[in-house]
């Protein structure tokens, strides 16, 4: 008896401790949900001047040449974006985001997701994208600018009132060195691109005049300079003394640098003298640096974040439905343009027969790998980025070898193809993946459905570090990837994937690359359309790749957060010049 | 005064040991500069970009320079510089160390809390149904995975509040109360498996020593049980006790970066891991011997410790 009481005293002890605990930490949360705290809104002021409404497209001044209206960038997404709000905006209140990692350095013309969204919100490019429609390219820095009807000419006139954040003037100096050092980058300066390889020469005829030369027309170089986030225009007076962007925070965007706690969390705030009147409205933005998927549900569910960050926002499709039983979030989806495909070492047997290679494609059930990768929520396709103007419409695909159902006329024809290469059992192959994102989830069912003809893929699964390394020397057999669209225009995904200069059909298929630099030249849209066509039938017959899908994802933002348009592609970042809290 | 100077040797191969691995395993930091990670524009590489960026680095020096450059940055305590940003090593440890030791601390008190007294009553009872069901507690503890506990604290939180702990950690002199609410958490999630290493431990040495003549001769003067217990018994039963909560305390110190990723705590972890990602030299090799020298440092303390309980324990 005597021990039975010991025994129980002993565990009610234990119990109560327990229980202390317990209800310690539970004091550290709050009994109800309570509404996060962004910084509290100022009180209202009175109504904000109505900003000056930049132009559509540039009026330009009149001139000898005719002015052809500027082509559309990119085809309006067909998903539907929340409408404009209507009421007047009100000033102050700091903006909290969620940002999926942390950036490294600041110079985004290296174009990591994760730089892009904190220190891109920093810079301002000659253009950008209207952040409503993202088919529309809208003046920035340059106020208007005109283009020669051959397009091998374009002019931009800059704004007179636009300043550095440390005082100092935007001028054309600016814009030519630093466009200059994207054309001709110094080793270790800032990144190569090829979004400017039909630049030919950058004139400065007077102090707000920039021209621009072409060696030859560019469909998608408006677009390219329109992506501030990864084409800024940055200040001479520091790039040349520093070379490369990486650790400079100086910009010319509605917002400057305030601080980054790496791990934590990367902050602006206003930039008062921006060149638009009575713009941005927010005080500043401070974006929540979260890696683990989990937590960043979590933070926005609680409304410890307000919004998602394009790209490196990180919401899945899984998240959707959680988020849509929230009362007071919206969420929207986006087409990030990024694009997913397998891609064989043509320098490597059997890989180098295309017959190989259209068994490999044939097999592989697209409609299964997104629902089994994407929940169904991604861009089944081909060689040209979707969705687009350019692009077919699914049912086209739907006809198609490789992506007709059911499979098993693809899988009879791919056995025979495979038989007929001398590989009646398939062989075996490795698969280089990047261990990280949708790549592992990819290259598994991937490599289950080859197995149905016998190729049967190693996943030889690596970090970024070492999978760049290895891809960058074309060390694999296939290559098990994607990669993000720099601007939503088939240049940029066609030239960052499948014809990447990088790897061996680019450097050696002749016609390939010519239908590529054709379309690439060609500015009437119909005409471009047909090259593009074209091409993509050619890269069906060849096969240099095994295209899946393009990816969508979802924003969320919950509703105090006004102004916001949702733009397409993973690098579209928002300026959020426009945007203002309805709190 | 020996078993102090003898830590400098083992820094210092610690140091070489750590620097060397560093330059052999594969992925080159400057082709992640470069294509900002490995995803970057998609456009060329170019040898002379990666060329100067190594230059700028002072990769290009010959290995054994590179060390004596970083070993001058060690002994300067400044630990050298990012790779990546150029921030100072010793400037993000001084903002993040205390984080981790914080948390480690609030970590390492939960889990004595709960350890101890588990395991003397497991060891009390022993074959009882508390003491299995002590026993089975503890499994659990130890078989589940700090991501899983540190996700599970999360969805609890969320679920159950509709809260989580403030993003962010201020300092515990600026902000004391959402110090703790953000720590108090993880510090429970990570003590729990803590708790649950050292509560089998202290169930094991009390047995041990329960089962000694001495204690039965405690028990048959009659003494209560409270005085056998902690007076007699568990004073010569820590010492197991106190060399695995020695090993712990130094686990904890680099181990938490898990929990600091889910949680958005900014720890030496975190830190470390980022570098580890990114191929950051400098931050890796300076974490490691910091880490290294903690924990010898710790251990030395616990052999002190021991001397201290123990009266026939005595060290040159």
């Amino acid at each position: 008896m005597k021990r039975r009481t010991r025994e129980s005293n002993s565990l009610v002890a234990l119990g109560s401790l327990g229980i202390a605990l317990l209800l310690l930490a539970s004091s550290c949360a709050p009994a109800a949900a309570p509404a996060a705290a962004p910084a509290p809104a100022p009180a209202a002021s009175p109504a904000a001047p109505a900003p000056a409404r930049p132009p559509a497209t540039s009026p330009g001044a009149p001139s000898a040449t005719p002015t052809p209206v500027v082509p559309a960038a990119v085809s309006p997404s067909p998903t539907p974006r929340p409408a404009p709000a209507v009421a007047a905006p009100k000033k102050g209140g700091i903006l909290t985001i969620i940002v999926s990692g942390d950036p490294s350095h600041y110079d985004v013309t290296v174009g990591s997701l994760d730089i892009v969204a904190t220190a891109g919100i920093m810079h301002a490019g000659l253009l950008r994208y209207d952040m409503q429609d993202n088919s529309k390219v809208v003046p920035d820095l340059a106020a208007s600018w005109d283009m020669a009807a051959d397009g091998r000419q374009y002019t931009f006139h800059l704004r007179k009132n636009a300043m550095w954040h440390d005082g100092k003037p935007v001028t054309t100096e600016d814009v030519k060195f630093t466009l200059g050092k994207r054309i001709k980058p110094d080793p270790g300066g800032l990144q190569d691109t090829s979004d400017f390889d039909a630049v030919k020469s950058i004139e400065i005829p007077d102090a707000n005049t920039v021209n621009i030369f072409l060696s030859q027309p560019s469909y998608s170089f408006l677009p390219a300079l329109a992506g501030a986030q990864r084409n800024p225009i940055l200040p001479k007076h520091i790039l040349e003394k520093s070379k490369n962007y990486r650790k400079e925070t100086v910009g010319a965007g509605a917002f400057k640098f305030k601080q980054h706690a790496t791990g934590v969390l990367f902050e602006v705030e206003r930039f008062k003298d921006y060149f638009l009147p009575g713009l941005p409205y927010l005080d500043g933005i401070r974006g929540s640096l979260i890696q683990d998927p989990g937590t960043r549900l979590a933070a926005l569910r609680t409304h410890r974040v307000q919004l998602t960050s394009l790209g490196a926002g990180g919401l899945q499709p899984t998240d959707m439905p959680v988020l849509q039983q929230i009362k007071g979030i919206t969420v929207v989806p986006y087409a990030t343009g990024s694009f997913f495909h397998a891609m064989p070492n043509l320098n490597v047997k059997p890989w180098n027969d295309v017959r190989v290679r259209r068994a490999a494609h044939l097999v592989v059930n697209r409609t299964e790998v997104n629902q089994l990768v994407k929940q169904g929520t991604a861009y089944v396709g081909g060689f040209l980025l979707r969705p687009n103007e350019f692009a077919r419409p699914m049912e086209y695909y739907d006809k198609l070898p490789g992506y007709r159902l059911p499979k098993d006329q693809d899988i009879a024809e791919a056995k025979r193809l495979l038989a007929q290469a001398g590989y009646p059992n398939g062989f075996k192959t490795n698969a280089l993946v990047r261990r990280s994102g949708l790549f592992p989830q990819l290259s598994a069912v991937l490599r289950e459905q080859w197995l149905k003809i016998g190729i049967d893929a190693t996943l030889d699964l690596q970090s970024q570090a070492v999978e760049a390394e290895r891809r960058y020397s074309e060390q694999w057999d296939v290559l098990c990837c994607g990669s993000g669209t720099g601007i939503m225009d088939p240049d940029s995904s066609l030239g960052r994937g499948v014809l990447n200069p990088l790897f061996t059909f680019a450097k050696t298929d002749k016609k390939a690359m010519e239908l590529f630099n054709l379309q690439s030249q060609t500015l009437d849209t119909t005409k471009r359309k047909a090259v593009l066509h074209d091409l993509e039938d050619y890269l069906f017959e060849q096969l240099p790749a095994f295209p899946f899908f393009y990816d969508s994802g979802p924003q969320a933002v919950w509703n105090e957060v006004k102004g916001y348009g949702v733009p397409d592609g993973i690098y579209s970042i928002h300026n959020y010049v426009t945007v203002w809290l309805d709190q | 005064m020996r078993r102090f100077l003898l830590l400098i040797p083992t820094l210092l191969g610690i140091s070489v040991v750590i620097f060397l691995v560093m330059r052999v395993v594969p992925g080159d930091v400057a082709l992640l500069i470069v294509t900002g990670g490995g995803e970057g524009s998609g456009g060329v590489v170019r040898q002379e970009s990666l060329n100067a960026v190594r230059k700028e680095l002072g990769l290009d020096k010959p290995l054994h320079l590179q060390y004596v450059a970083w070993m001058g940055d060690v002994l300067r305590l400044n630990g050298g510089a990012s790779l990546w940003s150029g921030r100072s090593v010793a400037d993000e440890v001084k903002r993040r160390f205390p984080v981790t030791l914080e948390l480690a601390l609030m970590t390492f008190l939960i889990s004595l809390l709960i350890s101890l007294p588990t395991g003397v009553l497991s060891a009390l009872r022993q074959d009882t149904w508390s003491d299995y069901m002590f026993r089975v507690v503890s499994i659990g503890g130890i078989a589940m995975p700090t991501f899983w506990s540190g996700t599970l604290v999360v969805l609890f939180l969320v679920q159950t509040f509709d809260w989580i702990p403030p993003l962010g950690t201020p300092s515990i002199l600026e902000d004391p109360k959402t110090l703790f609410s953000q720590l108090i958490w993880p510090a429970m999630a990570l003590g729990y498996y803590q708790a649950a290493v050292i509560s089998r431990m202290t169930r094991s040495a009390m047995l041990e020593v329960l089962r000694q003549d001495y204690v039965r001769t405690a028990w048959a003067k009659g003494l209560r049980e409270r005085v056998v217990v902690v007076r007699h018994a568990l004073k010569n039963a820590m010492l197991p006790v106190i060399t695995l909560s020695g090993i712990q305390f130094g686990h904890l110190l680099g181990g938490t970066v898990i929990m600091e990723s889910i949680l958005v705590i900014p720890g030496i972890g975190s830190y470390l891991l980022h570098a580890l990602l990114t191929r950051d030299y400098p931050v890796i090799q300076s974490i490691i011997v910091l880490l290294a020298a903690i924990f010898v440092l710790v251990n030395m303390a616990v052999d002190l410790l021991y001397g201290w309980l123990d009266p026939r324990i005595r060290y040159d």
